[in-house]
């Protein structure tokens, strides 16, 4: 399983190298993002409310991982059907939970790689880089845990071509990033939003994050975060592989 | 050793019923041809031996156990090319060879490319590779683990003569080195050529089946004799006169005979039906298919 999961990251990173124009998006992206809302930020009307280390986060979980880590094996798992691979991959010894895995694997070390562009280019613009960095990286890897397993099963519910992956995730995706905190802190939203934002992961990731890069928090204060993510993130991963498992019974005719 | 053991499948779309009882049995180390027209079954057979459609009825043994038991010795070339279009050929198939555990997964890469003939672009990404070369490909992944039956639907489908050689020359070397080889097609020259033993599929159960030999001895006739005419009903009834089975079609009357007739019948023929041509050829399993799933 291990074995097989391996290969599956491999592969995928192969094609995501192949892919430059794919892969340029999704670096370019966050560090475009946060430019401009360092910029925006930086102005005075925001300047004495808004520090520059509270964007960091909510660019790189809302805007580089949601469409990298979401997007990406929502897109890879359909364009698998599309080209008969899925098929293929179904009648091999490992089956579908090595594929999950595989995915899983891939999107974190591309999770990482724009959590380093991201917070080197806060660290150009003045930002803080001190704080605890295992729990940063626990929560960037149950974030993307919770993107990838998200993606997987939107996948498997919404489409079976490439090009109409892309909708659904737009309509509930985006105004999702919205509510979360990810351009605009939940503080200034009416509290009713406020309350539906705190009930998504989203929410939870970018406030766990703010809390151990930007106010150099322990574990004590984002701990409930923690456990929503990981308790989301393994509900998520449960449904994504019933999804996977849907996918091939749907396969097999 | 019998390989591969169907008995009894059937299952039904809706109110067609694909499959109606087929039953056949593979032996180990030949190649067994599955014929019949396009929607007689033949892939619905196919995907129901490699477990992906689900039959309504009957049992398969692979090597004497369950097919999923039994998922290693499997390798499945599906009609439909299925490759990694963005890796080469030489990282499709080691990604496959890793997924069945082997070792060293680009030295068995390097071997199945130089089997199917595709060393020389071993580094070429399969989207850029021609049609016959991905088909050649997607053959070469259903190798990638050295199954020892190997199940191809429709392997030469859409090929020109070379590439098809090419097919052949890979079926052929994989039955000499003792692999069991079940294909469907619908190219009957192809069957005759290759196969070991052929299984006619008609209305969704085998209607004829044996070594293209027997099958072609057990029409009662060993030519067949094809007469261009305008009344091809009377040739018809004057050629039934002599042979064994009659049929016509585009303006020709086919005739099958016993041993081919003699020039002077020929003329005599050329003469009463005022026929422009008249040819003779050995029998082949084209009559074979065309006498049985008329019947």
């Amino acid at each position: 399983m291990i074995r097989a999961s391996l290969a599956c990251t491999r592969r995928l990173l192969l094609q995501l190298v192949r892919n430059r124009r794919e892969l340029l998006f999704w670096f370019a992206f966050p560090a475009m993002m946060l430019v401009l809302f360092g910029s925006m930020y930086a102005a005075p009307a925001f300047a004495k409310n808004i520090p520059f280390d509270a964007i960091p986060p909510g660019i790189l979980v809302g805007a580089a991982l949601f469409f990298a880590c979401l997007g990406g094996p929502a897109t890879a798992v359909v364009a698998e059907r599309q080209n008969g691979t899925f098929r293929r991959l179904l009648l091999t010894p490992p089956g579908p939970i090595a594929v999950v895995f595989g995915t899983l694997g891939t999107y974190v070390i591309v999770g990482v790689i724009q959590a380093l562009i991201v917070y080197g280019l806060a660290l150009f613009f003045h930002g803080n880089m001190r704080f605890d960095y295992r729990l940063a990286v626990l929560v960037l890897v149950l974030s993307i845990a919770c993107y990838v397993a998200a993606g997987i099963a939107c996948a498997a519910a919404f489409s079976r071509r490439e090009g109409e992956i892309l909708a659904p995730i737009a309509a509930f995706g985006v105004p999702l990033l919205c509510l979360s905190g990810t351009f605009f802190p939940v503080s200034i939203m009416p509290p009713f939003m406020q309350r539906f934002a705190e009930a998504t992961p989203i929410y939870h990731m970018i406030r766990a994050m703010t809390e151990v890069t930007a106010h150099r928090a322990s574990f004590s204060p984002i701990a409930g975060d923690v456990l929503y993510l990981a308790l989301f993130a393994l509900g998520a991963t449960i449904l994504a592989a019933l999804s996977y498992r849907s996918i091939a019974a749907a396969e097999r005719v | 050793m019998i390989a591969l053991d169907v008995r009894h499948l059937k299952r039904a779309f809706g109110a067609k019923q694909v499959l109606n009882d087929v039953s056949f049995a593979v032996e180990s180390g030949t190649l067994y041809g599955l014929i019949g027209r396009n929607g007689a079954g033949k892939t619905t057979t196919i995907e129901s031996i490699v477990g992906l459609a689900r039959p309504d009825a009957g049992t398969i043994g692979i090597f004497g156990k369950a097919p999923r038991a039994n998922r290693r010795s499997i390798g499945h070339a599906p009609q439909e090319i299925a490759v990694y279009p963005d890796l080469t050929a030489r990282e499709n198939i080691a990604f496959f060879a890793d997924l069945y555990g082997n070792r060293d997964p680009r030295a068995r890469a390097d071997a199945v490319l130089a089997h199917i003939g595709l060393t020389p672009h071993a580094h070429v990404l399969a989207s850029v590779l021609s049609g016959g070369q991905r088909r050649l490909l997607n053959l070469g992944l259903a190798l990638a683990h050295q199954p020892p039956l190997l199940i191809l639907d429709e392997p030469t489908v859409g090929l020109d003569i070379e590439a098809r050689d090419d097919v052949w020359r890979v079926m052929r070397e994989a039955r000499a080195n003792g692999t069991t080889i079940l294909f469907t097609t619908h190219y009957l020259e192809e069957a005759d050529r290759l196969c070991d033993r052929v299984g006619i599929l008609a209305a969704g159960t085998i209607v004829a089946e044996g070594s293209p030999s027997e099958l072609k001895a057990a029409l009662g006739y060993d030519t067949v004799v094809s007469v261009r005419c305008d009344d091809t009903a009377a040739a018809q009834e004057l050629l039934a006169r002599y042979a064994q089975a009659t049929r016509s079609s585009d303006g020709l009357v086919h005739a099958g005979v016993r041993g081919a007739p003699a020039i002077d019948v020929i003329v005599e023929w050329l003469g009463n039906l005022r026929a422009t041509s008249v040819s003779t050829r050995s029998v082949s399993l084209e009559d074979v298919y065309l006498n049985v799933s008329s019947r």
